[in-house]
């Protein structure tokens, strides 16, 4: 989430909400564990999400023909994802996409239909660079510039931009297919959540939200979309936590499970407070988004800054824990690796999110 | 009698609170108290003035029906009320200017009062819950000895049987509040020929019996908080033993868990503090502020992993695994907010100029590290995450 900051209020350095909203949900349980089975399967994964599940409608209101669900059942759907390292735009289209097609000025039906079906898939460029420069023409608009290293690019069909217009900044959606628009994959670090740059020379685009409203639907839509990072590395320490567990209880060295041995544990019991600190500050986060997403600002960085902290320190500790094993190419140890750092620097570090957190504090 | 709703309960809190003291005002900064002990730095006659003022507001709030008693049956002073009319309470409790209690009170209340309802005789439960409770009587734990610190289930003071009663030999230390403590929860050996766990029996020891006498220890801060107790000789009537004969490892651990469960807040006043010091000191570097963000991220996530604790218990679940990392966040709370302390002040910590605020953190950087030792090692932390969550093995032992 860039330093885009719209809400100029200060926040309270302690967490203001009631214990309630923290109150376990068992249908999230169930949930989770739907989730599970389909991410475990190996094909039409994708698919069965967003046809079979309907996670594209989960946070949508009921008014727009959605589940009437929040952020709290879509962290859940994401804790799975991410801990799967799914490389299905779930994140980009079925998340934060649809959040900004919801917040539209006009009903976009067509649109939000097609992307929460998961008929069509939307990114969005929320944390990425732009220079986007948008003209009216006739009824539409027309948009020129470039943006780089959009989440998904070479395969989603829509685009969804801010582009500067005479009036002020604005969201545009723009066609990926459309001749005037090309994009060039990025060659990255972390393979599952593939970048490409995309090149605008003069297509037709359509305005989603108009520069009256669009500071604060921005601010919303990248609050939104760094709740969800927090929860897929929520999910993905979770998972490193019980594959690395299990591989240390099989594992035999000086005649009896590595586990056993004390300075292991203790790294294990490090790891296991680390997880709940995550799961503390990104379920938190998410639980106050559902009910006013404007006095979520605070509690999303919070939770930005620890789950990356998190995830990076899991993915290496389980690194080191497997031993030369986790090494290996053939391992999946490094894969977490390589998405924790990959989203380190598209999403921000934890010290650029500090320094978010200082702001936000009055510090 | 009905459970109120929220919203009346608190309303009538407020009424009562209101009556008590003034509102908690933000005193202007550099005005008032500047303490920030993790360890009352107390003489024998301070602590027992501390704890009686104390006491009073807690007598008082138990006899108006809000004490500690208030999820309590009815039989012990208490309401019956669901735990989130207490924790309610609690809040508003926090925004009057009301005495602030000691460990001794949470100790009294918190962990050896259940412990005494949930192992006691009713003779017992009917003479010390209750007076627990509203805090007629202060507890103190004799639990820890020079040869069994992390290692409990090792301690050597005996108790053994003689003539109807039983007579307690042996030496405890670390006890908190040992000299204002009216009954301490001795951890004893009954039977040295059983195995090491099945061979311990508590008994309640009345502070004041012939035999017991207690010398403070000096910590490092320069203060004295905790206490060596020698027991010499003392007898006590079969009556004062809690719970059976060689199950004395179960009652500790019940003792123990309330401890764990207890130790979640710590450190937060502190971490306020620390940060307001901030405030003061500025213009901060860019390393100074991402220091103190990250002061004020840790600390606003253990309030949150508190209050997960806080809403699965009044759900009526068994919290899971964040109830167990509370005491490792605040012991971690604590030390970051040493090391911010240190970065602003400088050489204003270690050299007293008189100037408010500065060298008064002397007792939190050198208290700070005896909580990482206190009510379970971090490290005895890290083993009960280790074997009880994640389920690993126990060390094989020789």
């Amino acid at each position: 989430m860039p330093a885009t900051s719209t809400a100029a209020r200060t926040f309270d350095a302690a967490p203001a909400a009631d214990p309630s909203i923290l109150t376990p949900v068992p249908e999230h349980d169930d949930l989770r564990e739907i989730v599970r089975a389909v991410v475990a399967k190996a094909d039409g994964t994708w698919d069965r999400l967003m046809s079979e599940l309907e996670i594209g409608s989960l946070a949508v209101p009921e008014a727009l023909s959605g589940a009437g669900f929040g952020l709290r059942e879509v962290g859940v759907v994401l804790e799975e994802t991410g801990a799967a390292l799914l490389p299905d735009p779930v994140l980009t289209s079925a998340v934060v996409a649809v959040q900004a097609v919801i917040a539209a000025d006009q009903p976009a039906d067509d649109l939000l239909e097609a992307i929460s079906s998961g008929r069509e898939v939307a990114t969005v460029t929320w944390a990425s660079p732009h220079d986007v420069r948008a003209t009216p023409s006739g009824d539409g608009w027309t948009l020129v510039g470039t943006t780089e290293r959009i989440p998904h690019a070479e395969t989603a069909q829509h685009l969804i931009v801010p582009a500067t217009t005479d009036a002020g900044t604005a969201l545009f959606v723009v066609d990926l297919r459309h001749d005037a628009v090309t994009t060039r994959t990025r060659q990255v670090l972390d393979d599952t959540r593939p970048l490409a740059d995309v090149s605008i020379a003069k297509a037709p685009a359509r305005l989603l939200v108009g520069p009256e409203r669009f500071d604060d639907v921005w601010h919303t839509v990248q609050t939104a979309g760094a709740i969800g990072v927090a929860a897929e590395h929520t999910g993905m320490a979770t998972h490193l936590l019980e594959t690395t567990t299990a591989y240390l209880l099989e594992r035999q060295q000086f005649g009896r499970a590595i586990a056993s041995f004390q300075a292991i544990k203790h790294r294990l019991a490090d790891l296991l407070v680390d997880l709940e600190r995550a799961r503390s500050a990104s379920r938190y986060a998410a639980a106050i988004f559902d009910a006013d997403p404007e006095a979520a600002t605070l509690p999303a960085r919070i939770a930005a800054a620890v789950c990356q902290d998190v995830v990076i320190r899991a993915a290496h500790e389980s690194v080191q824990l497997h031993g030369g094993i986790g090494f290996t190419w053939e391992h999946t140890a490094h894969l977490y690796v390589r998405r924790a750092l990959g989203d380190e620097g598209l999403f921000g570090s934890s010290r650029a999110h500090r320094a978010a957190i200082a702001d936000l504090v009055g510090l | 009698m009905p459970t109120p709703d929220t919203a009346t309960f608190i309303a009538e809190a407020r009424a009562w609170l209101a009556q008590q003291a003034p509102p908690r005002q933000a005193t202007a900064w550099g005005d008032g108290d500047d303490t920030v002990a993790v360890f009352e730095n107390w003489t024998a006659a301070e602590e027992r003035a501390e704890t009686d003022r104390i006491r009073v507001y807690e007598q008082a709030k138990f006899d108006a029906g809000w004490g500690a008693a208030l999820t309590w049956p009815a039989e012990y002073g208490g309401r019956e009320l669901p735990l989130a009319h207490a924790l309610a309470f609690q809040r508003e409790e926090a925004t009057f200017d009301v005495p602030r209690r000691t460990e001794m009170f949470s100790v009294t209340q918190q962990l050896v009062a259940p412990t005494i309802a949930q192992w006691g005789t009713d003779e017992q439960k009917a003479t010390y819950v209750r007076a627990m409770l509203r805090t007629d009587l202060i507890a103190c734990q004799l639990f820890s000895e020079t040869e069994a610190g992390s290692d409990l289930a090792a301690v050597r003071t005996k108790a053994v049987q003689r003539d109807g009663s039983w007579v307690l030999d042996g030496h405890k230390v670390w006890t908190s509040g040992a000299r204002i403590a009216d009954l301490g929860i001795a951890v004893c050996r009954t039977d040295s020929t059983a195995a090491k766990h099945a061979g311990l029996t508590v008994f309640l020891v009345p502070m004041d019996t012939p035999g017991v006498e207690v010398r403070p220890i000096r910590q490092m801060t320069g203060g004295s908080s905790f206490n060596e107790v020698y027991l010499d000789g003392v007898v006590l009537d079969d009556s004062m033993r809690l719970g059976p004969v060689g199950a004395g490892w179960q009652v500790a651990l019940t003792v123990l868990a309330a401890e764990r469960l207890d130790s979640g807040n710590l450190g937060l006043d502190n971490a306020d503090r620390a940060v307001e010091l901030a405030r003061h000191r500025g213009p901060l570097s860019e390393i100074e502020r991402d220091t103190v963000a990250d002061l004020i991220t840790r600390s606003y996530v253990q309030r949150l992993t508190g209050m997960r604790v806080a809403a699965a218990v009044v759900a009526g679940e068994a919290p899971g695994p964040e109830a167990s990392v509370g005491k490792l966040l605040a012991t971690n709370t604590m030390a970051r907010t040493s090391e911010v302390v240190r970065m602003l002040l400088g050489s204003d910590l270690t050299v007293e100029s008189g100037e408010w605020g500065t060298w008064a953190w002397t007792e939190h950087v050198l208290g700070a590290p005896g909580y990482r030792i206190a009510g379970g090692t971090d490290e005895i932390q890290h083993n009960i995450l280790a074997e009880r969550v994640l389920g690993l093995p126990r060390e094989p032992r020789p």
